[in-house]
């Protein structure tokens, strides 16, 4: 399963996900889905069994908003 | 050709940045944070870069630290309107430009706050007896005070001036110091640190950024609000670092610039930069000063200065030197109060103020000589 992380805006979606691409951690960069916010920002999208790496990485730097189960492949 | 009034503007402005405002005018559809096309994304991606830019221009680490605005003026704006409240006092020096002494006195005539200015010196530099005394009697919300007089490129020793602040919070006008000469906001605890792009760091007009120490957003209101992209199902302002500052489509080809003209003035290195333009004015004042009519402002001491040198020619009016030295030999410079009227009260050289040279990086030695040789004709 993947796991969609939204934050507070896109300079923290962009913050997490270069802090993440620099500890080789694969993310993928989403519209944030209409279920979750009606928000026109970006999530995201990585894979469940990275999460604990990702938290580490993130502590401290950027917290994310919100952690979903992503579905859509 | 001398272009002598770095000052008001640099120029020429480096390749690097002209490139960087082309690349995003050409080639960057869509506004940052506003949708999730590619677009928008690579428009996000510049404004994210260039703030890491600044971070890394000031060895910090949180990029998120700094606000884009649309210049020094903006920022000062930003933090004096921001930040005091009814019955507060501030403090400001003698040498104040208008950008910070003009909302100041619109504040106090509409009763709100009160103002006092501590005095400087004739060189320019700040009383710092009288700062001591003045933080202690007013217990003062804000100080102000620019790092770099525009008028007489007098540097204000910060390291000794910050820590005197006591209570207030400390709001550096850094319009002349950013890429001239070394700021380290990791030792000194200044809280709030307004600059332009267009001088120092050789971008476009109408650019600029704001410094802000960990904790004081909390205290600053936004002077504007409006749309962030962020937090659009809310009517209310977002209360995060940077969109909280941030409302409106942001100046992209102007932040792109910004960012160029840093990385460019990292890669020259302040410490170049700083003696190149020290070694530009001593030697115009030495060549200058051979004529007694030629009255020479600012520190005796070059390296308390920047490349800015304020002069006057006995008998006449600095208008009428500035005008032939741009008719009759093509040396620009700007005469007379330079925005700031304080700093010429504190010169005594009220109302026709002086002839400012000032001199940066791009200016060759040989274009200085000519300059000098330029006055001492008109002089003569």
């Amino acid at each position: 399963m993947k796991l969609l992380l939204t934050f507070a805006s896109i300079h923290y979606v962009l913050k997490a996900e270069k802090l993440l691409k620099t500890r080789g951690i694969p993310t993928e960069m989403v519209p944030v889905p209409k279920e979750i916010s009606s928000d026109c920002g970006m999530a995201l999208v990585m894979a469940e069994e990275d999460f604990k790496k990702v938290k580490d990485v993130l502590t401290g730097n950027v917290s994310p908003e919100g952690v979903y189960p992503w579905v859509k492949t | 050709m001398i272009y002598a009034d770095q000052a008001a503007t640099s120029f020429p402005k480096p390749p690097e940045v002209v490139e960087a405002v082309c690349e995003v005018l050409r080639r960057v559809p869509g506004s940052p944070g506003r949708s999730g096309h590619r677009g928008a994304l690579a428009a996000s991606r510049v404004v994210f870069e260039a703030r890491e830019e600044l971070a890394q221009f000031f060895s910090l680490e949180d990029e998120s630290r700094f606000v884009f605005t649309s210049g020094a003026t903006e920022g000062l704006n930003l933090v004096i309107q921001g930040v005091l409240r009814p019955g507060d006092v501030a403090l400001a020096s003698a040498v104040e430009h208008n950008s910070v002494a003009r909302p100041l006195e619109a504040l106090c005539r509409q009763g709100r706050i009160r103002v006092h200015y501590v005095p400087c010196n004739r060189e320019g530099f700040l009383d710092l007896r009288a700062l001591k005394e003045m933080v202690k009697t007013f217990s003062p919300r804000l100080i102000c005070l620019s790092h770099v007089s525009n008028v007489l490129g007098t540097i204000q020793p910060l390291e000794e001036i910050v820590p005197l602040k006591g209570e207030a919070l400390i709001l550096i006008d850094a319009a002349q110091s950013v890429g001239h000469i070394d700021i380290d906001l990791s030792q000194l605890a200044i809280d709030f640190l307004a600059f332009s792009g267009h001088k120092g760091l050789f971008s476009p007009g109408g650019i600029g950024a704001l410094y802000l120490r960990p904790g004081v957003e909390e205290i600053l209101r936004p002077l504007k609000f409006g749309g962030t992209g962020s937090r659009s199902e809310s009517l209310e302002q977002p209360d995060f670092l940077p969109d909280r500052f941030e409302s409106g489509t942001p100046n992209l080809p102007g932040i792109a610039g910004l960012a160029a003209g840093a990385r460019v003035v990292r890669q020259i290195g302040l410490k170049n930069i700083s003696s190149h333009e020290r070694l530009l004015a001593e030697t115009f004042i030495e060549l200058i000063k051979k004529n007694p009519k030629i009255c020479i402002y600012g520190p005796k001491d070059r390296t308390k200065a920047t490349g800015i040198i304020s002069v006057n020619i006995e008998g006449l009016p600095p208008s009428e030197v500035a005008r032939r030295l741009d008719r009759e030999f093509g040396v620009m410079v700007r005469p007379g109060l330079h925005c700031a009227p304080l700093a010429h009260k504190t010169l005594d050289t009220l109302p026709q103020g002086t002839v400012r040279f000032s001199f940066n990086y791009f200016n060759r030695l040989s274009e200085v000589e000519r300059a000098a040789q330029a006055l001492l004709e008109i002089a003569s």
